[in-house]
């Protein structure tokens, strides 16, 4: 009975200690694991922003509302003239990479293919075609 | 017993490493916060004005309107395919996607902005020309 209760506080004393030690382990990582991802996310989001999206969107939109490219029924950004389009006069510099797909086919491209580049913005859109509108989007990278 | 003191030693050990984490993000943020400040606003302001002149460019609208920049040094530069925002020593240039037919119309080039007193920018649009003063 006596060597029972001797192992009994013995258990006792030791578990509590290593599951304490255990636990500071893991709060100590994951206080320093949210540490890192805040500061990563902070340091991202201030500095190390040098990311092409903004640009090629900012890009894009000029494409969208561009007069040489509209529509002139409708006169109204995102809905660009089939014929204009096929004349290849953008009015614009282009610094980036320009893929027209219309009814899911790919029908212009202008500077670079965009099908193998990371940075892509995609924009649907509306083209007319032969009076008619039909749908498309517009690839840019 | 061992097992305990292991784990103790494997704390520490982690708990240093959390330490000298702590001081170099301290440091980064101080750095960026305080040295690098300037910057971040040059980079923040040329990447306003990009974008909104990049929207007027695209837009069928004529419209005017007025930015109210806040009391630092500063100056503007806008060209016909970027705009420069300097601020201290810190310079970034951002581009602009204008096409041909738009006339970008800008008095007083570069425009100054001065601690002492509120600027205003003037930004308008009429069909093809867009002015900024």
């Amino acid at each position: 009975m006596k060597s029972k209760s001797n192992n009994l506080k013995l258990q006792i004393h030791v578990i509590p200690e290593v599951s304490l030690d255990i636990l500071m382990l893991i709060i100590s990582l994951s206080f320093a694991l949210g540490m890192f991802i805040l500061y990563s996310e902070y340091n991202l989001e201030l500095i190390k922003n040098d990311s092409n999206l903004t640009k090629i969107a900012n890009f894009l939109e000029v494409v969208l509302g561009n007069k040489c490219l509209l529509y002139e029924k409708f006169n109204s950004k995102g809905i660009l003239d089939y014929q204009k389009l096929s004349s290849g006069n953008l009015c614009m510099n282009l610094e980036y990479g320009l893929n027209f797909y219309v009814e899911g086919r790919k029908e212009f491209s202008f500077l670079k293919d965009c099908s193998k580049e990371k940075e892509v913005v995609r924009v649907p859109l509306l083209i007319a075609k032969n009076d008619k509108i039909v749908e498309g989007y517009v690839e840019a990278c | 017993m061992k097992g305990s003191s292991f784990i103790t030693y494997l704390l520490l050990f982690f708990s240093g490493i959390f330490v000298v984490i702590m001081i170099y993000f301290a440091i980064n943020i101080l750095i960026i916060n305080i040295v690098k400040s300037n910057y971040i606003a040059s980079k923040r302001s040329a990447e306003f004005f990009a974008s909104t002149l990049n929207s007027l460019f695209s837009s069928t609208a004529n419209v005017s309107f007025i930015v109210i920049l806040p009391k630092i040094d500063a100056k503007f530069y806008f060209y016909e395919d970027k705009v420069i925002a300097e601020i201290g020593n810190d310079v970034y240039s951002e581009k602009i996607f204008k096409p041909n037919y738009i006339n970008l119309k800008v008095k007083n080039n570069p425009i100054v902005v001065r601690k002492e007193f509120q600027t205003q920018i003037f930004i308008t649009k009429i069909n093809n020309e867009i002015k900024i003063e």
